[in-house]
């Protein structure tokens, strides 16, 4: 794969110290790790935190250990994206989530605007509560289900990306889904459609 | 409820609703530049670092010149002072200029690098080729020299008086064990003042004990007079507060009573014999028996009964049965340091330093309660507050609150006698809402 050996290229090149390889490879990454922190750890300001150390960490000349990138066992974006989870889960424990606590996270976190305010505060208030519903889950069956619904990996990257089995990563992500819609019932029956069919 | 094909669907599009904002992509790349050049930087020193590591030897006195494997002592001889000085003071800038973001953004892993970096420097120069040996022999000269001038003291100090060179002083042993101070007696307070606490002509601290009595059948309590003479002597003659009547006598004898002379000085004063706790002045030997003075039976003084002054059997002084007491050698008496003191016998009272507030429970504030509490608690000679009773309180836990307040305060404890003595004191505590 052309593409896969470039990026090795890149990193190497990034590695020596050229400057462009690194922003060639943050262009194509940095999106996607970003929105995977910041669903996992809830603020804007530690996803953006966690997203510079995992770059700057790609491009520490490696201890020659097993730990480094290598281009047949995987894909560097589930690479990049296992390094972010790797960091999230130690942020996250770190931090035992005091970040929720933050106003200005809060701010952060609010969906894009709309014109109508109406529907601007019900598709506000329907993000914050399954944000929350999000977050409630187990970190395990969290990532799982971020990596899957919302960054549309397939099961066998999942895998690749939390180190896990296929397997288990299935039977986290139907734990997740389970809790989901117990915890989003409300949302999800029909007495709730009217907020669905509001946002639609 | 069942989720079919449907419900997933609804759940996927519920959880398509959670937004998150997009990435401050510019502000992040420009960020992680700075972070990536500075840290390039730093690799690049590392890698000199450990360049330089590998020519330069341990310990700034020891350098290889130019990469040659050729051993120089110091650096001295190749660089003047007011250089290396100004080579060195740009080196710390550099690197403090170079760290000081990386040390800013992650304190602990920058001091944990550096660590594992010196670490890199330390081991490099060790293993080089005979630095090992080198420390080793250096640390055994170090160790020996101090060997050998500890023996040599030590040999010299023995020889000195083995050698006799001090005729006048002869080694007789090492003294192990210092005497502890003696425990000085109570001056005051003797058999007189408090009869039961003062000690007495033995050693150690004991109380003693007995006492006596007498009197001569008279109606009048005994009169108020001065003590006779204390002796541990058998008694000859009992006290009488009348004056003698016989004239001339052949052996003139002096009244005494039975007690232990050191809790009785002698009584020099111009006086008829008497009670010295009695409050009658008409002269009367007392109601009691057997020719003392009080209402006692026996030859001593006051309403117990025997030989001795006060209450109590036998002779002595102090209550109970007759027994000797003991306060230290040549003391008057000595008191029981160890009992807790009223205010009025410590020769200097505690002083509070601090005496912290109680706080209003809530309870009490919602009842608009006010009052005071009085505590009665022992300042103790350690300066711990114990023994905190309440003697009047207050309801809705303000008592409590109270007391716990008087644990905290802080004093200087009383003395009595140049040594701190535990105190009763009485403390009011005024709970005002205002």
């Amino acid at each position: 794969m052309p593409d896969e050996n470039r990026e090795e290229l890149l990193l190497a090149r990034a590695r020596r110290g050229e400057e462009a390889a690194l922003l060639s490879l943050y262009e194509r990454h940095h999106a996607q790790m970003f929105r995977f922190a910041c669903r996992l750890l809830d603020s804007a300001q530690t996803a953006e935190d966690v997203v510079h150390d995992c770059f700057l960490d790609l491009v520490r000349a490696p201890p020659a250990t097993s730990a480094d990138f290598d281009a047949a066992r995987g894909t560097l974006r589930n690479y990049l994206l296992g390094m972010v989870r790797h960091r999230a889960l130690k942020t996250f424990r770190r931090t035992a989530r005091e970040c929720e606590l933050d106003e200005d996270a809060s701010e952060r976190r609010c969906a894009p605007a709309r014109d109508e305010p109406l529907e601007r505060l019900l598709e506000n208030e329907l993000s914050e509560v399954v944000r929350r519903a999000v977050a409630e889950l187990p970190p395990l069956q969290m990532e799982t289900l971020v990596l899957f619904e919302y960054e549309e990996l397939s099961l066998a990257e999942v895998a690749e990306v939390v180190g896990a089995d296929v397997s288990t990563v299935k039977a986290r992500l139907f734990r997740a889904r389970r809790g989901l819609k117990k915890t989003l019932a409300p949302y999800l029956s029909p007495c709730g459609a009217e907020a669905l069919a509001l946002k639609n | 409820m069942s989720f079919g094909e449907e419900g997933e669907l609804e759940l996927k599009s519920l959880l398509e609703t959670w937004r998150v904002p997009v990435a401050p992509a510019a502000a992040l790349r420009a960020r992680l530049v700075v972070s990536y050049r500075q840290q390039f930087a730093r690799q690049k020193e590392e890698q000199e670092m450990d360049g330089f590591a590998a020519t330069k030897n341990f310990g700034a006195g020891l350098a290889l010149a130019g990469g040659a494997r050729e051993f120089h002592l110091t650096i001295l001889e190749h660089e003047s002072l007011p250089r290396r000085l100004a080579a060195q003071i740009g080196e710390v800038a550099r690197e403090s200029r170079l760290t000081r973001d990386e040390f800013k953004r992650d304190p602990i892993g920058f001091a944990g690098r550096l660590v594992a970096a010196y670490a890199v420097v330390a081991r490099r120069a060790l293993a080089e080729e005979n630095v090992g040996y080198g420390l080793t022999a250096a640390l055994a000269v170090v160790l020996a020299a101090t060997f050998a001038f500890v023996a040599l003291d030590h040999t010299r100090s023995r020889g000195l008086l083995a050698d006799g060179l001090r005729d006048d002083v002869a080694f007789i042993g090492m003294i192990n064990e210092v005497p502890k101070e003696q425990t000085k007696p109570d001056a005051t307070g003797a058999g007189l003042a408090s009869a039961g606490h003062g000690g007495g002509q033995k050693e150690k601290f004991e109380r003693p004990g007995g006492g006596g009595g007498g009197g001569r059948l008279e109606d009048k309590p005994a009169m108020n007079g001065k003590l006779p003479q204390a002796t541990l002597q058998q008694q000859v003659l009992a006290p009488d507060p009348h004056p003698p009547t016989i004239k001339n006598p052949s052996l003139p004898t002096a009244a005494t009573i039975q007690a232990d002379p050191v809790l009785f000085p002698t009584d020099t004063r111009q006086l008829n014999y008497g009670d010295p706790k009695s409050k009658a002045t008409e002269l009367s030997s007392g109601t009691g028996t057997g020719n003392g003075i009080g209402e006692g039976r026996g030859g001593g003084v006051g309403e117990g009964n025997g030989t001795g002054y006060g209450p109590g059997e036998g002779f002595n002084t102090g209550g109970d049965h007759a027994k000797i007491g003991g306060g230290g050698v040549g003391g008057g008496g000595g008191a029981d340091y160890e009992k807790v003191f009223n205010a009025k016998d410590v020769s200097r009272r505690a002083a509070i330093i601090s005496r912290p507030e109680p706080l209003y429970t809530e309870e009490a504030r919602k009842n608009q309660l006010t009052g005071t509490v009085v505590l009665r608690l022992v300042l103790n000679a350690n300066g711990t507050v114990t023994n905190v009773v309440a003697i009047s309180r207050l309801p809705d836990g303000l008592t409590e609150k109270a007391m716990e307040a008087a644990r905290r305060i802080q004093f200087t404890p009383a003395e009595k006698d140049g040594r701190r003595v535990s105190q009763y004191a009485t403390i009011n505590y005024n709970f005002n809402i205002y």
